[in-house]
């Protein structure tokens, strides 16, 4: 008994380090997981697959500024359509048009509005 | 709100001559209304379409790879029993994206299939009974698409926004508006104005009508509307089905499939 009991004393006492190293481990094991390198561990693509990717960039950024034209094209349009109806009115009548120009600049859209989801509720009221 | 449109317009040479050139015509009494573009919003966000789907994929495919690994050196101690514990985990998660995937695997089949036993959990599908019966009276019909208001008012009417005459410079084009709104709608449905002032206009020989926006907020589900020989929500590729060519020119270019 007395025999295994320093033969594990030795062995424990042998595994453990001492010293400024084990604290310098310690430490830069702490620093590597708080402090992340991103793109340390980047892919290394062939050829082949650096050029589909740069293709699927290259055509997904031109998706995004057709939509972006668009959508900037519907909003001219839609403000043109409003200046225009605005000046007919304000040359048909003053007082309906003053009357419609009221409306203060704080007015928000109602608290009931509902933003779409992926699912209709379950409850319509 | 457009406080600052008066001053800005009438100095264009293109709206000075217009107004030198009508005056005569500017007067209420010669047959000017106001009506009201009631939209009904999406109540449900856009299906992605294929390419947009399978860019989605490759991004997150690439994410996955490129994202740091777990620092297994700081958690678990080497050789430790969490070490093996962790490493035995990971091998029965092969091929999926996250613990979470293998521990719900079979709660998420349940919950996808609507047979868990909690009914609040259940997911009610895209398309309505509305959609598939096609009944363009209902509210329900095109989750995705807005949908707009249009009215018979009677039997040999074409089909038109709700619309008011003109009678008088004391009342608002917009509480006009209101009051027609209310006197079709039933008491539930809240109807919110975009603005007071008009978003767009429509000229038939000398008839001016001005239109309004407004939103349907609650009462997304409109049963009935009153006073009228027939209504429908259309869609906005079905308005140029409804609409005369006149006021389809004139309000295409407001409208929008999701509006």
């Amino acid at each position: 008994m007395k025999s295994t009991l320093r033969l594990l004393a030795k062995a424990t006492k042998a595994s453990k380090k001492t010293g400024p190293s084990v604290r310098d481990e310690s430490v830069q094991l702490l620093r590597s997981a708080l402090y992340e390198i991103p793109n340390e561990n980047a892919l290394h693509m062939d050829k082949e697959s650096w050029k589909k990717h740069e293709i699927i960039n290259r055509a997904w950024g031109i998706h995004q500024s057709r939509k972006q034209k668009e959508l900037k094209c519907s909003y001219e349009k839609q403000f043109q359509a409003m200046q225009e109806a605005c000046e007919e009115l304000r040359l048909t009548s003053e007082s309906l048009f003053n009357a419609s120009m009221t409306g203060s600049k704080s007015r928000r859209f109602p608290i009931q509005t509902r933003i779409p989801t992926d699912t209709p509720p379950r409850i319509m009221s | 709100m457009i406080r600052f449109f008066s001053r800005q317009i009438s100095t264009k040479p293109h709206f000075y001559a217009q107004f030198v050139r009508n005056a005569q015509h500017r007067h209420i009494s010669t047959g000017c209304s106001v009506g009201t573009i009631l939209i009904r919003s999406p109540i449900l966000t856009r299906t992605p379409s294929e390419f947009e789907k399978s860019v989605y994929k490759y991004n997150a495919e690439l994410w996955n790879e490129l994202s740091a690994p777990l620092p297994k050196e700081f958690y678990f101690k080497k050789g430790s029993v969490g070490e093996k514990d962790w490493k035995t985990r990971q091998k029965d998660l092969e091929g999926r994206e996250s613990p979470f995937q293998a521990i719900f695997e079979n709660e998420h089949k349940l919950m996808e299939d609507n047979a868990l036993s909690d009914p609040s959990t259940y997911l009610q599908p895209r398309i309505t009974e509305a959609d598939q019966a096609g009944d363009v009276h209902s509210t329900q019909r095109c989750l995705e698409k807005s949908l707009f208001l249009l009215i018979k008012p009677t039997k040999d009417a074409e089909w038109q926004f709700p619309i008011v005459p003109i009678e008088s410079d004391q009342k608002a084009l917009h509480l006009l508006c209101q009051e027609q709104l209310q006197n079709i709608l039933d008491e539930q449905s809240l109807v919110w104005f975009v603005a007071n002032h008009p978003i767009g206009l429509i000229k038939q020989d000398e008839k001016k009508l001005f239109l309004l926006r407004a939103r349907l907020v609650q009462g997304l589900r409109v049963p009935k509307v009153e006073n009228v020989f027939d209504w429908a929500w259309s869609s906005y590729e079905e308005l140029p089905n409804r609409l005369s060519p006149t006021t389809w020119n004139s309000v295409k270019d407001i409208l929008h499939d999701r509006l």
